[in-house]
C-alpha cells in the first residue's frame, strides 16, 4: 500500500514571481472522515431506494474508490512555468 | 537432439530394448524435458519480473520557445504516479450501465473495441507494463515534448 500524501507544496503565481505553500494535507482525511460517516446514514438509505433501479452499487463502492484515488496522489506533480511566473502542485 | 533421446536410440540400434519400450521411454523423456523446460522459463520469468524496476510515474515534459518579451522558455512538467491511473481505471467499474453503453457505442464508432465494464485488474497491470516501453521525444524546432515512464 501506498503511504497517502502528507503535504502539499503550491506555488501560486503572484504580480512578480510567485508565492510558495506548505499545506498540511494530512488535516484533510479526518476531516472527510467525518463527513463521509455523517453522509453514511443518508447514502445507505439512497442505496436501498435505488437497488431495483441497479445504481445502488456505483453510489456504495464510490467511497472506497474516492479514498483509494485520494492515497494514490503521492508523488503527483504539476510544474508549469511560463516566463518568470511559476505555477506547481505537487503532493509529498 | 537430448542426451537421453541419444542413449535410447542407442539402446535400441543395440537391440537392448524394443521398438515399443523405446517409444515409451522417448514419449517419458519428452515429458519431462517439457516440464522442465516449463519449469526453467517460469524462473526465468520471476527472475525477469524481480530485476526489472516497477515503474512509479508516468511523466510528461513539454518545453516551448520563450514568449515575446520574455527570455525564459515555457516549460510544463507533470508527473503522475502509475498508482493514481490504477485507482482512476477502478472507477470505471462506476459508470452506470447506459452511460457505459453509450461510451462502448460511441468508442465503437471509432475503431475501438473497449468493454468498459470488464476490465480486470490483470488488464490493468498489462497497461501498466506497456508503459514501460512508452517512449515519446518530439523535438519539433520550437518545442519539445517527451512522454515516459520510470
Amino acid at each position: 500500500m501506498n503511504w497517502p500524501p502528507m503535504l502539499l507544496h503550491l506555488r501560486i503565481p503572484s504580480k512578480t514571481s510567485y508565492c510558495g505553500l506548505w499545506l498540511p494535507w494530512l488535516l484533510i482525511y479526518p476531516i472527510l472522515l467525518a463527513l463521509m460517516l455523517i453522509a453514511l446514514p443518508f447514502v445507505l438509505v439512497l442505496a436501498i431506494i435505488l437497488l431495483p433501479t441497479g445504481k445502488a452499487r456505483p453510489l456504495i463502492f464510490a467511497g472506497p474508490c474516492f479514498w483509494r484515488l485520494l492515497f494514490s496522489l503521492r508523488g503527483l506533480k504539476v510544474d508549469i512555468q511560463e516566463g518568470n511566473r511559476k505555477f506547481m502542485v505537487n503532493f509529498v | 537432439m537430448s542426451e537421453n533421446k541419444k542413449k535410447i536410440l542407442e539402446m535400441l540400434e543395440a537391440g537392448k530394448i524394443n521398438a515399443e519400450e523405446a517409444t515409451q521411454l522417448l514419449s517419458a523423456v519428452e515429458d519431462s524435458e517439457g516440464a522442465q523446460h516449463g519449469k526453467d522459463a517460469e524462473v526465468i520469468d520471476n527472475i525477469k519480473s524481480a530485476t526489472l524496476k516497477k515503474i512509479k510515474y508516468l511523466r510528461v515534459l513539454i518545453t516551448s520557445a520563450a514568449k515575446p518579451g520574455s527570455d525564459r522558455p515555457e516549460k510544463v512538467n507533470v508527473r503522475v504516479p502509475v498508482a493514481l491511473i490504477r485507482a482512476g481505471m477502478k472507477f470505471t467499474s462506476l459508470i452506470p450501465h447506459d452511460a457505459a453503453g453509450q461510451v462502448e457505442g460511441a468508442l465503437r464508432d471509432k475503431g475501438i473495441n473497449f468493454n468498459l465494464k470488464n476490465i480486470k485488474d490483470e488488464d490493468i497491470e498489462d497497461l501498466v507494463e506497456a508503459l514501460r516501453e512508452l517512449d515519446v521525444d518530439i523535438d519539433g524546432g520550437e518545442g519539445k515534448v517527451r512522454v515516459y515512464a520510470e
